[in-house]
């Protein structure tokens, strides 16, 4: 850590939710499945969490807790696409979990305004959108991933067809997006550019760059219900 | 099984309406269907349409993961807790 000497705000939030980083990291670990080092992803974790506690910005109506987590959870995750050699059935999972952050934070602010969807039916129906988002996104980032060691789990030539047809699915409904959405879930999804990098091409912030995302993603996955 | 049958439900309901509540919504809030249950039902559809577009193995996956994102991440269990009542979060 560096030698910068934190305000006691920024420190008192970080203590305040210290226990999150090792829950965040046992579930990552769990979901990807690998004899991962666990210290390594808490350390990981904890600098994501001062990382958080330093960036908060409270005037955005997220409140430290969430916007910690997705914090500590991004920390770890670029943790471990640092780690060399690991199978591409790790990777692929990584690169899910991944998704389901990027596309939980880019509604994070609708989620926790006051008022907004706090009806029980209609948190519901945001909560099934919302899920079925995050599924679409995580397939999608699962059916492109190619990084990683080829094993005897790789696919065999069905399961590279099923991929093969929802990366088709998801090319051909880019026409029903705006300009700006196709282009950050085509540079996002299929071209592996960062959201932050995409942001400042298309110069605007990187949050702004995170509700266009989840906009679009939210869309696709209704487009493929509808087919359902 | 219940978690089938749940599945049929909630795709008829998605396709019939779109602001009316959720069959499962009205299932849960009945008593016919306890959170966990709800929660199941709602991964189950999230992840359908994705079937024949994903390796079995990866949705088995998927699925899974998504259940455990239900408790942990912050959107999600928000989403949970404002449908439910409850606090199903870890984290």
């Amino acid at each position: 850590m560096s030698g910068i000497i934190d305000a006691p705000d920024v420190l008192e939030r970080f203590h305040a939710e210290l226990a999150l980083v090792e829950i965040i990291a046992a579930q990552i670990a769990r979901s990807v499945g690998r004899a991962i080092e666990f210290d390594d992803l808490v350390g990981t974790g904890r600098e994501g969490l001062l990382d958080a506690a330093r960036r908060f910005d409270p005037t955005r109506g997220v409140p430290f807790r969430a916007y910690a987590n997705f914090r500590v959870r991004g920390a770890i995750l670029d943790g471990l696409r640092q780690l060399s050699a690991l199978p591409r059935r790790a990777y692929e999972r990584i690169a899910a979990l991944e998704a389901t952050a990027l596309v939980s934070e880019g509604e994070a602010e609708r989620a926790f305004a006051r008022g907004a969807a706090t009806e029980p039916s209609a948190a519901d129906r945001a909560l099934a959108e919302h899920l079925s988002a995050i599924a679409l996104a995580a397939a999608v980032e699962m059916a492109t991933e190619d990084r990683g060691e080829a094993s005897d789990e790789d696919d065999n030539p069905e399961d590279s067809l099923a991929r093969a047809e929802l990366i088709h699915f998801v090319r051909g409904a880019l026409d029903e997006l705006s300009n700006v959405e196709a282009e950050v879930v085509s540079r996002h999804y299929f071209d592996g550019e960062r959201l932050e990098d995409i942001a400042r091409d298309l110069d605007m912030s990187k949050s702004w760059a995170s509700r266009v995302q989840t906009r679009a993603v939210n869309r696709l996955a209704k487009r493929l219900r509808s087919l359902a | 099984m219940v978690h089938g049958k749940l599945q049929a439900v909630a795709s008829t309901a998605e396709s019939k309406t779109t602001a009316a509540p959720s069959a499962l919504f009205d299932r849960l809030t009945r008593g016919d269907l306890d959170v966990d249950g709800y929660l199941d039902a709602r991964v189950d559809e999230a992840v359908a349409p994705l079937a024949g577009k994903l390796p079995a193995e990866r949705i088995a996956w998927l699925r899974q993961m998504l259940r455990d994102q239900l408790l942990s991440d912050p959107v999600l269990s928000e989403r949970v807790r404002q449908a439910t009542g409850g606090d199903p979060r870890s984290t």
